[in-house]
């Protein structure tokens, strides 16, 4: 579970996000939506506790955010960047490994839970042994969720998850995705500004404008009910170019 | 299991370090002698250093380590016990302004000082203007005076002699000249471009051998400016107490030099037919019927010698450089503040000339008790330490810096602290611009390390000062082409560690599979 209570962030004088009021369930996949710059990346960056809220409470699984808790609750976060943030000095087994290796797993455990998340994720197993810079950019994300979920985190936060990739491996990976949303049961929180790539994740769509959410509820009411203006451009200009 | 990325990070630290600061057996030196920069100096040193080794003390030659100033304050702070001076260079060189021209003042203030002066070794070896035959006839001069007349004539004077009391700027109010094309060079350069007819008139030694060989005149010192020169040794009264054998040597060299042996001394080695060393070593033999075991080293072996002192300083300076630079290479990048300041700082020490830092260290590493000049002299190392840590800083500023920000917060969420995340994934993304910044550093130390020469630090710098003073090519080369080499071959042992620890992911022409 996921709660924001009245959060707002702003960076010298710009708000960037403003008095945000959200609670997401255990096992929830909500996505926020939205053009660049409305706020939505901060949100996640915040939750991660990259940067901390001006004004209000983040509460993850009934622990307020702070300093002292950011330790505990980051256990319970897995976190894949715009990109994937993955580390290029390290092989992909490397990669995914790295933080139970760090936590003391025994080498047992750790081979059990690899196996289980190619299979899961569908990462190729001859990539295992390859460094970041010989993936092709579908097995990069799939890389890079491996590693967020290897620990078992009870809410999994992704940026742009389906980035810069082609349309071809695009599809591929929704569905995979999806099904590790299913398997895992984690609480999502996604941030795209793709309403296609929105549709086929969320189980609820908060539609983000200049860091206010102006409209949230199931994809098909966003695009048969925009409650203003914004929401009915933003996706009419996207129902045009897909 | 946990810390293994620290532990593997400090190990690699700590080798460096001891490895960097460990001391080589240095072989114990009861007597140290010094001699300043041209021929007869090294050549009286020599003398000393083979009389007193024939009475059995153990001596060390610090040959040609620098000018009066920085010979004489070694002498004062106890680096070397004794070395060769002239009376007149005491009087109005180093006590100028202290009316020491007789004989009782300059003793006392010396007393002050802990240093004895000897008697005369027989000559004098005064300064005076010199200028070739030809040219002087051509013009009619014959007399310092005379200069007065021809105001354009292109005069070519060493540094010394441009700073001294008893150098060009009194010699020019004394005589009221007025020169105005006047440059400070080279004692050796400036005899070549008189010979070249570059320029008329140049200050020699009168027991220069340059000036029978390249047949010049001395223009006579009309007023009786200049003060006797006479040769005396400059001990320390606690060394000579301490070695009989010294005082004993010193009386055997009594009066024993005239003023033609040191003439032909100085010819016999400026002309390459021997070395400074064989040249003392004939001259006790011929003069006090003293067989002297001269072993000769052969150019091999003495460009062994040199190439491993070399390599010394290169490793005293540059391996405590590695981690001291990275350190500060985190801590700009960590903290940009201090990190302005630091490389600002960094950036400055590379900018002051070498020399310049050289002198400037000297009296600093004397006074922290360290052994500043001569073999294993921290002046030298702490020199090269300064000018290795620019690249080595900058680059892992640069490599930690450029890291992009995604890998930083993906580690950080994941969990790494700030030490972990540092060891595991910021330090070895940035190894390969790290590596590159030490490739830097250490070329550039290698070709820096031969300025350690000048004050007697030893290293390939040596027989290419020596060269350049006696006019030997092949002797400058014998000490510039190893160095080149060994530049290339530490290139070399650093590209070959770069393609051995950086990882494939790193290597910059990885190809992308599907």
């Amino acid at each position: 579970m996921l709660e924001f209570r009245g959060v707002s962030k702003s960076f010298g004088g710009t708000t960037v996000v403003e008095s945000l009021n959200l609670r997401i369930e255990g096992g929830e996949v909500v996505v926020l939506l939205g053009p660049s710059g409305c706020g939505k990346t901060t949100i996640l960056r915040m939750v991660a506790g990259l940067v901390s809220p001006t004004n209000g409470q983040i509460i993850v699984d009934s622990i307020p955010l702070s300093d002292q808790t950011m330790g505990s609750v980051r256990r319970k976060l897995g976190y894949v960047v715009q990109e994937g943030g993955l580390f290029p000095h390290l092989t992909a087994v490397e990669n995914v490994t790295l933080m139970p290796r760090h936590e003391g797993w025994p080498r047992k455990k750790i081979s059990e839970r690899l196996a289980e998340l190619v299979q899961m994720t569908q990462f190729p197993d001859s990539g295992l042994t390859r460094y970041p810079n010989e993936l092709s950019g579908g097995q990069r994300q799939r890389l890079s969720l491996m590693r967020a979920l290897f620990l078992n985190p009870q809410i999994l936060l992704l940026d742009e998850p389906l980035g810069a990739l082609d349309p071809l491996i695009r599809a591929g990976l929704q569905r995979d995705l999806n099904d590790v949303f299913a398997k895992t049961g984690a609480t999502v929180l996604l941030v795209t500004h793709d309403l296609v790539e929105a549709g086929r994740f969320a189980d609820r769509v908060c539609v983000m404008h200049a860091g206010r959410i102006v409209q949230q509820g199931p994809f098909g009411e966003i695009l048969e009910k925009p409650s203003d203006d914004f929401v009915r451009d933003f996706v009419s200009s996207q129902v045009v170019t897909a | 299991m946990k810390n293994r990325s620290l532990i593997k990070v400090i190990a690699v630290a700590s080798v460096l370090l001891v490895a960097g600061l460990a001391p080589l057996p240095q072989r114990s030196v009861q007597l140290r002698v010094g001699s300043k920069k041209f021929t007869e100096s090294v050549i009286l040193g020599e003398m000393m250093r083979l009389l007193t080794e024939e009475a059995g003390l153990k001596v060390a030659h610090y040959r040609e380590f620098g000018g009066t100033r920085i010979v004489f304050d070694a002498l004062a702070a106890r680096e070397i016990d004794i070395y060769p001076e002239y009376t007149g260079t005491i009087s109005a060189e180093i006590f100028a302004g202290q009316n020491a021209s007789d004989e009782k003042t300059m003793v006392d203030l010396l007393h002050q000082k802990g240093i004895g002066m000897s008697k005369s070794l027989g000559f004098s070896d005064t300064y005076a203007l010199a200028m070739t035959r030809r040219r002087a006839a051509q013009l009619g001069l014959s007399n310092i005076s005379d200069l007065k007349r021809l105001p354009e004539l292109q005069l070519a004077l060493t540094h010394e002699f441009l700073d001294r009391g008893d150098g060009w700027t009194a010699l020019k109010r004394r005589y009221d000249l007025q020169q105005r094309n006047v440059v400070g060079v080279d004692h050796d350069v400036a005899y070549r471009q008189l010979l070249a007819g570059e320029v008329d008139v140049i200050d020699v030694y009168s027991t220069d051998a340059m000036i029978r060989r390249g047949d010049l005149v001395l223009l006579k010192d009309d007023v009786a400016f200049f003060p006797r020169y006479d040769a005396v040794w400059l001990y320390r009264l606690d060394a000579a107490s301490r070695y009989p054998e010294l005082s004993a040597a010193m009386q055997r060299l009594d009066g024993t030099v005239s003023e033609a042996t040191m003439q032909a001394l100085n010819d016999e080695v400026e002309a390459g037919r021997k070395t400074e060393t064989q040249a003392a070593a004939d001259f006790l033999t011929q003069q006090l019927g003293l067989h002297v075991d001269v072993q000769t080293t052969s150019r091999t072996q003495m460009i062994a010698r040199h190439i491993l002192e070399h390599l010394d300083l290169v490793r005293r300076s540059l391996l405590p450089a590695i981690v001291v630079g990275i350190a500060l290479g985190i801590l700009c990048q960590r903290n940009p503040r201090t990190g302005r300041v630091v490389l600002a700082a960094v950036g400055l020490l590379q900018t002051i000339p070498s020399l310049a830092l050289l002198v400037l260290l000297l009296p600093l590493v004397a006074a922290l008790g360290y052994r500043s000049i001569g073999e294993g002299s921290v002046t030298a190392v702490t020199a090269l330490f300064c000018y290795c840590l620019l690249p080595i800083v900058r680059n892992t500023y640069t490599g930690l810096d450029g890291i992009p920000r995604g890998t930083i917060e993906s580690a950080t969420v994941l969990g790494l602290g700030r030490t972990a995340r540092l060891v595991e994934i910021e330090l070895p993304i940035a190894l390969p611009t790290l590596l590159a910044g030490i490739r830097t550093s250490a070329v550039q130390n290698v070709g820096f390390a031969t300025l350690g020469a000048i004050i007697g630090a030893g290293g390939l710098g040596q027989p290419i000062l020596r060269g350049i003073r006696v006019n030997d090519l092949s002797l400058i080369l014998a000490g510039a082409i190893p160095a080149a080499l060994l530049a290339l071959l530490l290139q070399g042992a650093i590209d070959v560690l770069e393609w051995a620890v950086v990882p494939r992911g790193l290597k910059r022409q990885a190809d992308p599979h599907e």
